[in-house]
């Protein structure tokens, strides 16, 4: 088993695998790209590119951005706007994202694109593709709060209580291979991109999916919604909610 | 506008697991020599001690102030050929201590970072210098049990923002202190 780590996404990246290191080497080298690409602080990233041009004439990007605007612009469709990668507060929406072949992105109205809660859900799952078409027999990437493992169950999922570093609660079994969790774990806040509003969380609130890009996108929207039947079951999601004592919450419908 | 609100939810049995302490050794100091520069054949130390002058530059140049007067680096060497510089440095939070090497080539650009240790804990020890030393450079035999936890935890990680300011400041320390003539 090889154990790895490195500061990538803004976060730590932590790589398991069964594999040669080799494999783990070109997973890294997958979440450096989408760390390059969707970085919203560098200037060159496809993401700044969009956010400097778009709303003049299309900008052509990476296929795994393009991939990226075209989850998140269907995830903000199916969740009313909840999630939404256009920055709150200019009056953009995600509705003002044009996406055309080739690659091409275009902006109705000036707009702040920001991938960052979606990227790193989709940087793990790009990891763990890495991984296997390297040969990996079973492996796991953590990257702070998006989990992704394969090949074998490796025990409980566990996450971490709010505001009590160091405790954390086991998870009951899922079926899910990813997991995501928000919180306010460390004064991080969250923005309602439809009203703008900025709110803290006392509670964290975690969502298993198939993949991680999806979970990561559903913690967000649970969290500001409540845990939605017409929100997760369309992806077979699972959620849960963590409160400031310790205490594990599942939907109550 | 939707509020997080708790009625959503019900209650669920669950397991809590014991407030733990999170531990993972990823590479030994030789083991990330290795990873960083695989065609290195020795590495020799070469720590470099920071004249308070040189201390002050690199807070003024990197906007991160260096805690100890001593950096430790290793020149990575092929035959006589210098092919790079080895540094390792520790972060420590409040809570977490992370010890990363950062992989230089002569002229300074970064050629990787790795993580080589990883701790945090509850209470205090973290900014205690023998706990801390207890990590450094352990072999991964030794690596306690505590190591397999971490792969399945959710839930952010400590910021990392202090080793993107730490590789910052060893770029700058590489300006200041070993780059040749």
């Amino acid at each position: 088993m090889i154990r790895r780590a490195r500061p990538l996404l803004g976060t730590l990246v932590a790589i398991n695998a069964a594999a040669h290191a080799g494999a783990v080497d070109s997973a890294f080298d997958a979440v450096a790209r989408v760390h390059r690409l969707m970085n919203f602080h560098s200037c060159d990233s496809d993401v700044a590119r969009i956010n400097a041009a778009a709303h003049r004439a299309p900008v052509i990007v990476d296929p795994w951005t393009f991939d990226v605007l075209t989850q998140a612009l269907s995830l903000s469709e199916h969740s009313g706007g909840a999630f939404d990668v256009v920055v709150p507060g200019s009056g953009a929406r995600h509705t003002d994202i044009v996406l055309q072949d080739g690659c091409r992105v275009l902006l109705r109205r000036r707009a702040r694109v920001d991938l960052g809660g979606i990227a790193k859900g989709f940087a793990v799952d790009r990891a763990i593709a890495a991984l296997q078409a390297a040969g990996a027999r079973r492996g796991s990437v953590n990257a702070g709060g998006d989990l992704r493992f394969f090949g074998r169950w490796p025990g409980p999922v566990r996450v971490r209580v709010p505001g009590a570093i160091g405790s954390a609660v086991a998870l009951p079994p899922s079926g899910h291979a990813a997991y995501a969790t928000s919180a306010g774990y460390f004064g991080a806040s969250l923005d309602d991109p439809r009203s703008g509003e900025r709110s803290t969380l006392a509670w964290s609130v975690t969502v298993a999916a198939a993949n991680c890009v999806v979970a990561d996108a559903l913690t967000k929207v649970v969290a500001l919604c409540g845990p939605l039947g017409s929100l997760l079951k369309p992806f077979g999601a699972t959620a849960y909610a963590v409160d400031a004592a310790g205490r594990l919450h599942a939907p109550a419908a | 506008m939707a509020r997080f609100d708790p009625a959503l939810w019900i209650p669920v049995a669950a397991a809590c697991v014991p407030a733990t302490v999170q531990a993972t050794q990823y590479l030994t100091v030789e083991q990330a020599q290795r990873l960083l520069f695989a065609s290195a054949e020795r590495f020799s130390p070469a720590t470099v001690r920071l004249s308070p002058e040189a201390r002050a530059r690199i807070a003024a140049e990197s906007g991160v102030t260096s805690r100890a007067d001593e950096q430790r680096v290793w020149r990575a060497m092929r035959g006589d050929t210098l092919i790079g510089f080895f540094a390792l440095d520790e972060v420590i939070g409040k809570h977490e201590l992370i010890t990363y090497a950062v992989a230089m080539d002569p002229d300074g650009l970064i050629r990787g970072v790795e993580i080589l240790d990883y701790r945090e804990s509850r209470g205090g020890e973290v900014r205690n210098p023998r706990w801390r030393a207890q990590f450094i450079g352990k072999r991964a035999a030794d690596t306690l049990r505590l190591g397999e936890d971490i792969q399945n935890l959710s839930g952010a990680t400590l910021s990392c923002r202090h080793i993107t300011d730490g590789v910052r400041r060893l770029v700058v320390l590489h300006r200041v202190a070993l780059k040749g003539p």
